[in-house]
């Protein structure tokens, strides 16, 4: 079977084999490398169980395994021995297996909503809070400029209503600027909901603008609200445009304003790009403490 | 007039104090920050006094932080653990007599350090409080409060009197343990939103700080960007961060605690001595840890295994370099923004305490180095926010925006996938207890009163903005979780037995035993 890959696909296998100067072989020295470089290394497969600690740190490195220093010998073990499993079980290796580890980004604002994708519950211990406080509460938290945090939790009288009420909906109501009346929100966004999950992040377009959420359900196309959420104020991500000053004389504690006053420093903002999509953003400060462990780690 | 930089450094860890365990690993976050941070900060700080430096400095000394300082439990425990790591290094100079000199003479140098830092402790006989007092009494250090647990006010302001109680015990701690009121308060994570200024003012508080853009996106644009402090229609000061002062000490490419020179964090005789020899010194369980002993270097790009052997004169020179470069770009960042200005410049640099010596083994030194070669310089002099502002004439009035010194500057890292499970819990339990507290203002029973007060220090501990940020990066997850689910339970558990006129002094005995932060405490400020 291997006589028929090309040069390519031997190339390729050498490269993962850690083969040193595969590149400039010929197709049947790489043939014959590979196979020798199979043999060597399902023997060494064997004596994994008997190996040094530095033994498997190196191998592990030749293999670029991610394994940090300080782990324990059975973490080499497993993990160099989860890799050979997959070097020898496919007989070849696939390209698409070292793809499938690189994480496609995400295009967040594609979405107007997202559901809470991994819901890190808390582990199972001894001390197990209420699932419930069986009160109304409809609480919404801003995230960030563009996304705010909703949880909620019903009353036995809201809850036998919502049994009777199949879908239930979200509605968020931009009323940046206004004593909000139910109906003169500038904007109003819509959404079905899993009154289960208790919580939902949502997508906002205006940052630095105020909210007010609505939790209810339909009964034919009327909006029938439930819940009221608190205010919640988005902050600005972007700078104000300058307008009078207000200042203060510290001696005389009179203050005055300045007109038309001009920016006094140049300030250079910071441009940020990828090359694709960021997956998350990465710790600028506070609490360093635990932040930096396991960070630098080889 | 010379342009002003004020570094300052916040010092923070959660309070965790397990006096029903002879050992408890994350006690040592607190024993190796004493060890490698704040003792090391002392003695520089002491050693500029008796050289008569002249310099600036700000240290929040976070209410947690200042409470397990003041724990006998504590106190003996770190004692104890500095004389095993005495034995350690007396033992490590003897194996690395056959070992390469470095190593040795390492040895011999961590040998020295500990004992020395022992003399110091027993100096102050073990109250590192006396030992702060002291090195702000000429001005040069200044030092400042927290709110109360380190509380994330911004995901607590729906609940106005939680956040009031957070910044009163914060007042309260530090008026209690320092003997002085704070005049600044560091608010956790710089975690700012408009209305909060009026509860520091209601207080007291004369200045706290924010992240460069609370100054940036601001109701009105800043005059001077982040270069001089503004005050907020309330009455307060506020001091925004620089971001480059940041990125120079903190980037990944240029930021100095990187350089190869430097000791390495990650290689540690925990690690590396064999288990028999090496486990007396760490987690009883049998698991290895960080002992505070580290003979290689940064080297380079290379995995842990190939690190090079340290040398310490190479890493003070090092220091010494870093000081003297950070010396001449901050003065050339402030004639440069002098003449933009027309008046002189100020220059905030916060960072967490524990960088420096913790993480950044020369970072004492290096911030010793730095003030004292910025007292040499006529651009500009390391200051504190008492001076800078009595030095004020006027200020510009503008109420900062929402923002935090977290990743990408707001919430995120505190309300996120891992983490958001604790918010439904924390407020109930602070609506609750305002509840409790406004009935029961009069309360006169003392067993209740002990029991709304511990209700009020369950509640604290379950706000720590710690537990939140370590479910985000990761590590000691478990325990995070636990202490919320811990303390978010007893509060229950206490609430009931109040509301149930049910309340057992045993049960309230043992939770004061078992978390004693704030026995000074008032129930009463939720109300």
């Amino acid at each position: 079977m291997r006589e028929e890959k090309t040069i390519r696909q031997l190339k390729k296998e050498a490269m993962l084999l850690k083969i040193k100067g595969y590149y400039n072989m010929t197709k049947s020295e790489l043939a014959e490398v590979i196979s020798r470089r199979r043999m060597e290394l399902s023997k060494k497969i064997r004596e994994l169980d008997k190996m040094e600690i530095d033994e498997l740190r190196k191998l592990s490195k030749e293999f670029d395994l991610k394994v940090p220093w300080k782990s324990a010998r059975s973490t080499f073990v497993k993990k160099i021995k989860a890799l050979f499993e997959n070097l020898k079980l496919n007989g070849e290796l696939e390209e698409q297996k070292f793809e499938k580890n690189k994480v496609p980004s995400q295009n967040i604002s594609s979405f107007e909503t997202q559901k809470v994708q991994n819901v890190n519950k808390a582990p199972e211990t001894v001390i197990s809070l209420p699932v419930s406080y069986f009160k109304d509460k409809f609480c919404g938290l801003e995230v960030n400029p563009n996304w705010i945090h909703f949880y909620w939790d019903f009353s036995p009288k809201n809850l036998e209503i919502i049994k009777e009420h199949s879908n239930l909906v979200l509605r968020v109501y931009d009323v940046t600027y206004i004593e909000f009346n139910g109906i003169n929100a500038h904007r109003t966004f819509e959404m079905e909901i899993d009154e289960k999950m208790k919580k939902y992040y949502v997508f906002v377009p205006q940052s630095g603008a105020d909210y007010i959420a609505e939790i209810g359900y339909k009964e034919n196309n009327r909006f029938v609200p439930l819940l009221r959420s608190n205010l919640v104020s988005t902050p600005p991500s972007s700078a104000k445009i300058a307008q009078m000053e207000l200042w203060m004389d510290l001696r005389s504690k009179r203050k005055f304003t300045e007109m038309s006053p001009s920016r006094k420093v140049l300030r250079i903002e910071k441009l940020v790009g990828f090359s694709s999509m960021p997956t998350s953003g990465f710790k600028s400060g506070g609490g360093s403490f635990f932040i930096l462990s396991g960070r630098r780690g080889s | 007039m010379k342009g002003k930089v004020l570094l300052m450094l916040h010092a923070h860890l959660p309070y965790v104090n397990h006096p029903d365990h002879p050992y408890f690993l994350e006690e040592n976050w607190l024993f190796e920050a004493i060890t490698e941070t704040y003792i090391p900060l002392l003695m520089a700080f002491e050693r500029l006094e008796k050289d008569n430096v002249p310099f600036g400095i700000t240290i929040s000394l976070s209410p947690p932080l200042i409470e397990m300082f003041a724990e006998h439990t504590l106190v003996d425990k770190y004692r104890r653990h500095l004389e095993s790591l005495i034995e350690l290094a007396k033992k490590e100079v003897d194996l690395t007599r056959k070992e390469e000199t470095p190593k040795h003479e390492m040895a011999l140098k961590y040998l020295n350090d500990f004992k020395e830092e022992l003399a110091f402790f027993d100096n102050y006989n073990g109250n590192l409080l006396t030992a702060f007092k002291n090195v702000q009494r000429t001005g040069n250090v200044q030092l400042i409060t927290c709110n109360a647990t380190h509380g994330f006010l911004p995901l607590m302001k729906i609940n106005p009197k939680a956040v009031h109680a957070q910044i009163a015990i914060g007042v309260k701690a530090f008026e209690e343990r320092i003997g002085d009121h704070p005049k600044g308060m560091w608010l956790a994570e710089s975690g700012y939103y408009p209305e909060l200024d009026k509860e520091l003012a209601t207080q007291d508080v004369n200045f706290f700080f924010v992240d460069s853009h609370g100054l940036w996106y601001a109701d009105v644009p800043p005059h001077y960007d982040v270069y001089r402090p503004v005050m907020t229609p309330s009455g307060v000061f506020v001091f925004a961060r620089d971001p480059e002062s940041s990125e120079q000490i903190w980037s990944a490419q240029l930021g100095y605690p990187g350089d190869s020179n430097y000791r390495e964090f990650y290689r540690d005789v925990g690690f590396d001595r064999p288990f028999d020899y090496i486990r007396p010194y760490v987690d009883p369980s049998g698991v290895r840890t960080n002992t505070g002993i580290k003979y290689h270097k940064i080297t380079g790009n290379v995995s842990l295994g190939d690190k090079a052997l340290y040398n310490p004169e190479n890493g003070l020179q090092t220091a010494l370099n870093h000081a003297k470069d950070f010396v001449q770009k901050k003065a050339s960042q402030v004639r440069r923004l002098k003449e933009q200005m027309g008046v002189e410049p100020v220059i905030v640099a916060p960072f967490d305490a524990e960088l420096f010596g913790h993480w950044w083994y020369e970072g004492p030194n290096f911030l010793e180095f730095f003030l004292k070669e910025s007292a040499k310089s006529d651009i500009f002099e390391s200051s504190t926010p008492d001076r800078v502002l009595t030095s004020l004439d006027d200020v510009q009035i503008l109420t900062p925006a929402k923002s935090s010194w977290g990743a990408n500057g707001y919430n995120e890292t505190w309300i996120n996938g891992s983490n958001d499970w604790i918010y439904p819990h924390l407020h109930e339990a602070e609506s609750r207890m305002s509840e409790l507290a406004s009935q029961y203002l009069n309360a006169s029973d003392s067993l209740y009163i002990r029991a709304l007060n511990m209700c009020a220090r369950e509640l604290l501990l379950a706000e720590s903005s710690d537990w939140a940020f370590i479910m985000t990066t990761g590590t000691s997850v478990e325990y995070a979780v636990n202490r919320t689910n811990t303390h978010l339970s007893r509060f229950l558990e206490i609430y009931d037995a109040i509301k149930s006129h049910n309340i057992d002094e045993r049960v309230i005995e043992l939770y004061e035993w078992l978390d004693p932060i704030f026995p000074y405490i008032d129930y009463r400020v939720y109300a």
